[in-house]
């Protein structure tokens, strides 16, 4: 288990003042949250007035909040060409504005670490991705502990908790502690810990002040600890059965495996799992204009898709469903492992529940654990 | 209801730029060049040369690139395609990028003439490690449009004589007109000093008077020792399957022999994920590889 | 209708499914058969018993809501016999590949099963453990746990099969209705723009709802060509609502209203309104009392010369 960093600072914020919060940080940048919206719980960009539809209930939204750090579609230049009288032709490329400061409201603590594994991909190497780089400068994560996890939860497979802080510049841990129900809008309050000095600069800010974020009451610092603890120690459902993923090195023997075959048969080639994955990075870039002007933009695209390594003159090194669901799980587990010293995942369960299939990760690390080498 | 979601931009044509005012960086953008001048390769024409320039002298004096190493082109409203750089660093500016008509991108590059402007980043990818080569036999072994690659690094090595001993060149393709390269292979090439330089074709027509026969064949024939050499392949992929059994059956090792990958990319700078296989991404990893290294790969490409 | 669910029924219908695949995949009938087999977490998932002892994973329970047919089109390739099991809508699903020409009848053995309902997974695994319980072994299931096209289901009996599992089940006609339609017929086609653009702006472009649709059935989807580019890869308003139009467009006169696009949709877009109103289109348009239902001869599905609104237009 990784040491835990000492708080930078550490506030109450009463739930009444909440909504006034938030409303004092949309001020200064976007903020996103997960809002409730048709039944579905959503992450979305907060619009004006919306601060009490947040709903920091639910436990996944259903789409994760990659989209702050990776936009399903970014723009990454303009270009627009012309002709001049004689013909002679001319180019011009305007890098695209840098993004608004977001801040990320109310993500868990699985989702918080998840913004991590991105870093990995995007700003270490010989090339620093700086489009990545300045939404990431941008960014500022407030995540709320689980109270709840859900039943698909298995973040402590990993190595992280409900109560966890990586990734988070200030965690909101509900002061009743972990427990079922949500607790009574009207009394309740959390503890704010910042634990970057962006997110103690959130919580001294004087808008934070404004908007009831109060100093911990003399002598409720024992609470505190004893609150944040227990988040910290709570199992997952899915994390308590699957026991720590473990399965990095033994995929080293298993590219060749039918196990691939057999998992894969179910699969029906649709994108999900890696659009409401997290940790699941992968772009394509293209091109939208007319009449010589355009943008060019870089959109989600997923292992799953037959034609995401198909080359332009026709060969495809991973035409069977075998090969590209084979590709998702070994990069997860091994090829990423190999290269970062981590897995790619953070147990937050999406794939569990949204995949049409039943075809998910937990159930793949179980089923690879039992394979004969 | 109007949801802004996270991923899906806000409504409207074009796709979502966040608001804001610091400019983002350039990692992904590239520098504005200008196609200088357009050769054909082949009597088909399927294969040409595009000679070009960057339209910022900084912006060439920055560049600096090893055999071995790609460049992203872009068409604009077309799309952007890894090429391999076809001259020689030591040749300086303009580049020379040799490049078979296959789809959109390398399509849109064939229609278009001197003078066009076209998106130039990189360089990306590894290089042939010349520095371990020292003193060696080399071995050039390719095909077709494989030689576009081997190009750079034969006029490097030229280049650079006095470094190698033997230079062998193996160099085939379908018929005499589908010969890249012409003026290296038939007198550049072979005035150099301890150079040889044999060629085949698949097919001949009435102009040839040279061998008829597959590449790795052809190879065998010529038996090339393996005794203090390196070979370097590169060609399509029915070509270097056995091509590589052929240098095995030569006596060469996994480690003697070089090649390079060919993978779908699309940011060249080992982010998209495209061309993962395994824990390597060829696009920063490769695309050169010694065939040990590639044996350790998953069989995916 | 939502059908009363019969838990022994279906109790004795899996018994009789796993002996009858066993027989078919015993005596090479079949040499792979299509079923669902119990989950991670306890729901059906599809499964592919090739051996007989495999045949005994198989289970038949209100939880099998996938369509199978669609596993078909992996098997297109190759000469073995393929055994697959379906309930009523699962057979329209089946129908629809059949006539649509995309696996030979003759390489398929169908085993049918009469439905006395199937109950939405997503709603029975969120229930309390005891609830779950009691709605499964119980049968004692509320209304709203039921999927939705079981609200409008008339074909509870498969319409295709080889052997037929247990009696059919009553099959009265259930009148069709599109209240989703006729609130959208009632907007302006401003606020129909808006509205359709509010929904498929939360499309996060997974296409789970066109690959789970058993309509959704060609060779090479155009959505996916490059070039021609016919949709765009940016998630821009304009190209999220081509993606919706033109599959709704491609699918019109073959939905056979079975919901799975909408069931399986992540972000919850009601997909279904646009299919609804091409099926309501139909049956004013053309008279067809059961447009979700395949037939020999479909209103947007063949071309006669007697066609009588040819008349002037050649």
């Amino acid at each position: 288990m990784a040491s835990i960093p000492v708080p930078k600072a550490t506030k109450l914020v009463p739930r009444t003042g909440l909504g006034a919060w938030i409303r004092a940080l949309t001020a200064g940048s976007t903020v996103m949250a997960p809002v409730k919206d048709e039944g579905k719980s959503l992450f979305r960009e907060l619009e004006p007035g919306e601060e009490d539809l947040i709903d920091l209930h639910t436990v996944h939204t259903v789409n994760s909040p990659k989209g702050a750090i990776l936009p399903q579609t970014e723009a990454l230049l303009t270009y627009q060409s012309t002709t001049d009288g004689e013909g002679g032709k001319s180019l011009r490329l305007e890098p695209t504005a840098g993004p608004r400061p977001v801040i990320l409201f109310g993500v868990r603590p699985c989702d918080a670490a998840a913004v991590e594994l991105f870093n990995n991909v995007f700003l270490t190497g010989d090339f620093v991705d700086d489009h990545y780089k300045s939404r990431r400068d941008g960014l500022t994560v407030v995540a709320v502990a689980c109270r709840q996890p859900a039943k698909a939860c298995f973040c402590t497979a990993f190595d992280l908790s409900p109560g966890g802080e990586r990734g988070a510049d200030v965690v909101l841990y509900d002061r009743s502690g972990p427990g079922r129900g949500t607790p009574d809008a009207g009394s309740g309050a959390f503890y704010a810990v910042a634990y970057t000095d962006k997110g103690e600069a959130l919580l001294e800010s004087s808008e934070a002040a404004a908007a009831g974020v109060a100093p911990v009451p003399a002598g409720e610092g024992q609470d505190l600890g004893r609150v944040v603890a227990a988040y910290r120690g709570l199992e997952t459902p899915l994390g308590a059965k699957l026991g720590r993923v473990d399965v990095a090195s033994k995929l080293d023997n298993l590219f060749e495996s039918p196990y691939w075959e057999k998992v894969a048969a179910r699969c029906i080639s649709c994108g999900t799992c890696t659009f409401v994955c997290p940790t699941c990075y992968c772009f394509g870039v293209a091109d939208c204009g007319a009449g010589g002007g355009g943008v060019r933009f870089r959109y989600w695209d997923s292992c799953k898709f037959p034609q995401f390594m198909l080359m332009a003159a026709g060969h495809n090194p991973r035409p069977a469903k075998k090969a590209r669901t084979r590709q998702r799980f070994m990069h997860k587990l091994n090829y990423y492992h190999h290269r970062y010293g981590e897995y790619l995942c953070v147990g937050c369960g999406r794939c569990v529940e949204s995949c049409p299939v039943g075809l998910h990760l937990p159930q793949v690390v179980g089923e690879v654990r039992g394979l004969e080498q | 209801m109007n949801a802004n979601l996270v991923g899906p931009g806000p409504s409207g044509e074009t796709p979502v730029v966040f608001g804001g005012s610091a400019a983002a960086g350039r990692l992904l953008v590239p520098e504005v060049a200008t196609i200088i001048d357009i050769r054909d390769e082949t009597a088909s024409g399927d294969v040409k040369t595009f000679k070009v320039r960057m339209d910022r002298p900084e912006a060439e004096e920055a560049w600096s690139h090893l055999p071995g190493q790609c460049a992203m082109v872009s068409v604009f409203g077309v799309g952007e395609a890894m090429i391999s750089i076809t001259s020689s660093p030591t040749r300086g500016w303009p580049l020379e990028l040799s490049i078979k008509r296959v789809g959109r991108v390398t399509g849109a590059l064939h229609d278009s003439q001197a003078g066009d402007k076209i998106g130039l980043r990189g360089p990306y990818g590894n290089r042939f490690p010349t520095e371990e080569w020292k003193g060696k036999n080399l071995l050039f072994v390719a095909g077709g449009i494989g030689l576009a690659p081997v190009r750079c690094l034969i006029d490097y090595c030229l280049a650079h004589r006095d470094q190698f001993g033997h230079v062998d060149i193996v160099y085939g393709a379908r018929s005499p007109g589908d010969l890249c390269f012409k003026d290296c292979i038939f007198n550049r090439w072979s005035r150099q000093k301890d150079t040889t330089v044999s060629l085949t074709v698949d097919k001949g027509d009435e102009t040839w008077t040279g061998p008829t026969a597959l590449v790795p064949m052809f190879l065998e024939e010529l038996g090339p020792s393996p005794k203090n050499a390196v070979a370097i392949t590169c060609g399509p992929p029915i070509m270097i399957k056995f091509t590589l059994q052929s240098l095995a059956k030569l006596g060469f090792t996994d480690d003697q022999i070089v090649t390079t990958l060919e993978l779908k990319m699309q940011c060249g700078v080992g982010k998209c994920g495209r061309c993962n296989i395994g824990d390597k991404y060829v696009c920063v990893d490769g695309p050169v590889f010694t065939l040990s290294q590639i044996k350790e790969l998953p069989n995916e490409f | 209708m939502p059908r009363k669910l019969d838990v022994k029924t279906l109790g004795q219908a899996q018994g009789a499914l796993r002996a009858e695949a066993r027989r078919l995949l015993t005596d090479g009938t079949v040499s792979v058969f299509l079923g669902h087999e119990e989950g991670w977490d306890g729901l059906p998932v599809a499964f592919f018993a090739a051996t007989p002892e495999e045949a005994g994973r198989l289970v038949w329970n209100p939880l099998v809501a996938f369509n199978l047919a669609k596993y078909l089109l992996d098997r297109l390739a190759g000469e073995e016999k393929v055994g697959i099991v379906v309930n009523g809508c699962g057979s329209l699903a089946l129908d629809r590949i059949l006539k649509d020409h995309r696996f030979p009848r003759e390489r398929l053995y169908v085993v049918g099963i009469p439905c006395t309902g199937l109950l939405d997974p997503e709603k029975v695994l969120a229930l309390p453990d005891e609830e779950r319980e009691r709605v499964l072994e119980g049968g004692e299931a509320g209304e709203d746990l039921y999927l939705k096209r079981c609200g409008w289901c008339d074909a509870p009996n498969p319409v295709v099969y080889d052997t037929l599992i247990g009696d059919p089940v009553p099959d009265e006609p259930v009148a069709q209705e599109y209240p989703r339609v006729v609130e959208l017929e009632a907007m302006t086609p401003e606020e129909r723009f808006e509205h359709f653009k509010g929904l498929y702006e939360k499309c996060i472009r997974c296409f789970a709802c066109r690959n789970v649709c058993p309509a959704c059935n060609c060779r090479e989807c155009s959505l996916d060509q490059w070039e021609p580019l016919w949709m765009g890869r940016s998630t821009g308003a304009s190209e999220q609502l081509m993606y919706h139009f033109i599959r709704a467009f491609d699918v019109a006169g073959r939905c056979i209203r079975c919901g799975e696009c909408e069931r399986v949709c992540s972000v919850g877009i009601p997909l279904m309104e646009l299919n609804d109103k091409f099926l309501k289109d139909i049956s004013e348009l053309f008279g067809v009392k059961r447009p979700h239902v395949p037939a020999d001869i479909e209103p947007l599905g063949q071309f006669a010369l007697e066609d009588p609104d040819l008349e002037g237009a050649v």
